[in-house]
């Protein structure tokens, strides 16, 4: 009985790391085509420059540089990413004149790549990308309170939308990690 | 801008408080210039947007591995007289700056590899239109990034060989930056791809990119000679609408004469070459150990290869041995001779004389007693051979001996006690030939002959009896060929005689029987001069 419980905890400790690991290459596969997705209707979104309404919001310095970042930690700092860009772009956007298709079919560009990083890591725990994380949350909520002050203006929702395509190129850099 | 503005303002009030009232205009008169020069150079830094604006498409290329933007108005009704390229970016509050070597310039291109630094970054790109001295138009972007980068694929050549193709790539001696990193770093992730086509066969080749410099050759192997090849080399961009491909460089694969055969032809060549040789020297080898090419013309001693013959043994030669039995009888027979008068002195001689005389001839013609004795005898009918000579004694009275065609028989080796097949086709055939066109009647006529060669150097005569009266009968008669050469005018000068003392057919054994007896009488002494006993009742001549 003893042996036959042994035996079953061994199965288990080898078969733990199996079930635990990532497939970053469907994950890169799957991101890189998401990320592509979202830029090219982002660039659909246009608008006037109001180049005086620019402003600087602070990036986490170890997202702005994700070269020595770990794949797992890769992996969470982009779920973080577009669950807040997600959130940004489901404010009102009426001012904007913006077509509702493409930011609807932008927002459901997010929303199934975020189902998928999440079942993909719901198993995985983190533990060193959670500071970045809370850095990531401070950065958006900068961006939330930026839209909410210039009450949703067009002017507002382009400088917002400028910020966003930078994070995607982030977000693509953080992606080539998995290819490494 | 500002902050030298409100030093000025200072400065000026300090002037006009030390300074005399009539200096106090001059400064303030220089302090308004100066104001209204810094406004004006603000103002038109932050107005270049408040400019009216046109369509226009507006692109970042790498070009030979530098960012190049290039734009192309929608407006062509009135040419544009020259440009100024303006650029910021979006996550900073700077005013749009003019590129120094990108004002007032003609071409719709400018290089901003040294002014573009950010890689993270969102650009703005403003083109300032000149059309004449006052007409002014903007054409703007809203943001350009890194990922919008085409791709224009290095330039690049192909040498064609025999079997493969020499690409040569041009890169700068120097590895170029692009936003203040690396060109590798940026192209890390961005696949250097050379495709080879032949005909519908396309094939993509993905050379590893990292610090590339100068000159790189890649070399596409085992391609087809004698084969169109084209070769096109481009950048493989994350957005594949980015990707620029080179037009299609082609070549031919001729067959290099001057180099010779190639590897794969070199080693067919020894292969065969040390294939051939080692069958040579197997056949060599076998050939002086002796399991191959032995010669065939061995004495007949030795010739064991007819393995057959030993177990059925081989028929002799018609010509070169005929073995013969030589069987007395010691019936009392009557024979036709020279010498009529005697019976009881024909009683004691015996058949074998007569009959060896018939079958030891020497490429003469013999008379066989059995065919001699009865015309109506064939060799194939042995049977009838008796039964007419049973006729021929009913015909001849008492003088003709039954025994007689039976001993005839028995004289050409047809006895009971031999093998008639082989001795007796021969003759058949021999007598058929000479016969040919008679049937078997015609074969009783008198004087039949059959001539049968015997090679006395190999003539084995068979002594059945130790009497040495026989031997040197058998032996007399098959040593003289030149008279047997004429026994057969002899014989038939005899049978006349014969015919003519008696009214019955003559008998040629009979005759020839007396004929060679007294040859054989004669020649007796010397054949037992050149006859051996080999023994076993056998005489080698």
């Amino acid at each position: 009985m003893t042996n036959r419980w042994i035996l079953q905890a061994a199965f288990l400790l080898w078969f733990l790391p199996i079930s635990l690991s990532i497939n970053y290459e469907e994950l890169e596969a799957r991101q890189s085509r998401s990320n592509s997705e979202c830029e090219d209707l982002l660039k659909q979104l246009r608008g006037p420059l109001c180049l005086r309404d620019r402003k600087f919001f602070k990036m986490p310095m170890e997202v702005n540089h994700p070269e020595q970042m770990e794949k797992r930690d890769a992996a969470f700092i982009i779920q973080e990413m577009l669950q807040n860009i997600f959130l940004v772009f489901n404010n009102t956007f009426s001012s904007t004149g913006w077509n509702k298709t493409i930011v609807e079919s932008f927002l459901g560009k997010l929303h199934n790549q975020i189902v998928f990083l999440n079942e993909t890591l719901k198993e995985v725990p983190e533990d060193e990308s959670l500071t970045t994380r809370i850095s990531l949350k401070s950065y958006y909520w900068q961006l939330g309170r930026y839209l909410k002050e210039k009450r949703y203006s067009s002017c507002a929702w382009m400088v917002t939308r400028a910020a966003v395509s930078r994070n995607f190129l982030i977000i693509r850099r953080l992606t080539w990690i998995f290819q490494s | 801008m500002r902050p030298s503005r409100c030093e000025s303002r200072e400065s000026a009030y300090k002037l006009t408080r030390m300074l005399p009232s009539h200096a106090l205009s001059i400064i303030r008169l220089l302090s308004l210039c100066l104001m209204v020069c810094v406004s004006l150079q603000f103002v038109s830094s932050t107005d270049v947007e408040d400019y009216p604006k046109e369509s226009c498409d507006i692109k970042l290329t790498l070009r030979n591995f530098r960012l190049i933007v290039s734009w192309e108005l929608q407006n062509k009704s009135i040419p544009p007289t020259h440009y100024t390229f303006w650029s910021t970016i979006m996550s900073k509050l700077e005013d749009p700056k003019a590129l120094e070597n990108c004002t007032n310039i003609t071409e719709s291109s400018c290089d901003v590899t040294d002014e573009w630094g950010y890689r993270n970054e969102n650009y703005v790109p403003i083109v300032v239109i000149y059309r004449g001295d006052s007409m002014q138009s903007l054409c703007d972007s809203f943001e350009i990034t890194a990922t919008d980068t085409r791709l224009e694929p290095p330039e690049f050549g192909v040498v064609g060989f025999t079997d493969h193709i020499n690409v040569t790539m041009k890169f700068p001696p120097v590895t170029p930056k692009l936003f203040r990193e690396s060109i590798w770093n940026m192209l890390v992730y961005r696949s250097l791809v050379i495709k080879e086509q032949a005909g519908q066969s396309v094939k993509l080749h993905k050379p590893k990119m990292k610090n590339i410099t100068g000159n790189v050759t890649y070399v596409l192997r085992d391609l087809l000679p004698k084969t169109n090849y084209c070769v096109s080399v481009y950048f493989e961009a994350e957005n594949p609408k980015n990707t620029i491909k080179s037009p299609f460089k082609c070549t031919v694969l001729q067959p290099d004469q001057e180099s010779g055969p190639s590897e794969s032809g070199k080693v067919g060549i020894i292969t065969g070459c040390v294939i051939i040789v080692a069958f040579f020297s197997a056949i060599v080898m076998l050939k002086r150990i002796g399991y191959i090419c032995l010669k065939n013309n061995f004495p007949n001693a030795l010739n064991f290869h007819n393995f057959l013959s030993w177990i059925v043994p081989e028929v002799p030669p018609s010509e070169g041995v005929d073995k013969l039995e030589i069987i007395p009888t010691n019936k009392k027979k009557k024979v036709w001779n020279y010498d009529y008068g005697d019976e009881s002195d024909s009683d004691g001689e015996e058949v074998p004389k007569a009959s060896a005389t018939g079958y030891t001839t020497h490429g003469l013609m013999g008379r066989l007693l059995s065919q001699a004795s009865d015309p109506s005898t064939s060799p194939q009918e042995p049977q009838l051979e008796e039964d007419s000579a049973t006729e021929e004694s009913d015909a001849t009275g008492a003088g003709a001996e039954p025994e007689l065609p039976t001993e005839a028989a028995m004289v050409l080796g047809l006895g009971p006690s031999e093998d008639p097949s082989a001795p007796y086709e021969r003759r058949e055939s021999a007598l058929q030939d000479s016969f040919s066109g008679h049937d078997s009647s015609s074969m009783n006529e008198p004087g039949e002959k059959v001539i049968f060669n015997v090679n006395l150097n190999s003539v084995f005569l068979r002594v059945l009896h130790d009497g040495s009266e026989d031997g040197s009968e058998a032996s007399s008669l098959a040593e003289d060929p030149v008279h047997l050469d004429e026994a057969p005018h002899r014989t038939e000068s005899g049978l006349p005689m014969a015919g003519g003392d008696r009214t019955q057919s003559p008998h040629p054994s009979i005759s020839s029987q007396g004929l060679w007896t007294e040859d054989g009488s004669s020649d007796k002494t010397d054949s037992s001069d050149s006859d051996a006993d080999i023994g076993d009742g056998y005489i080698m001549r």
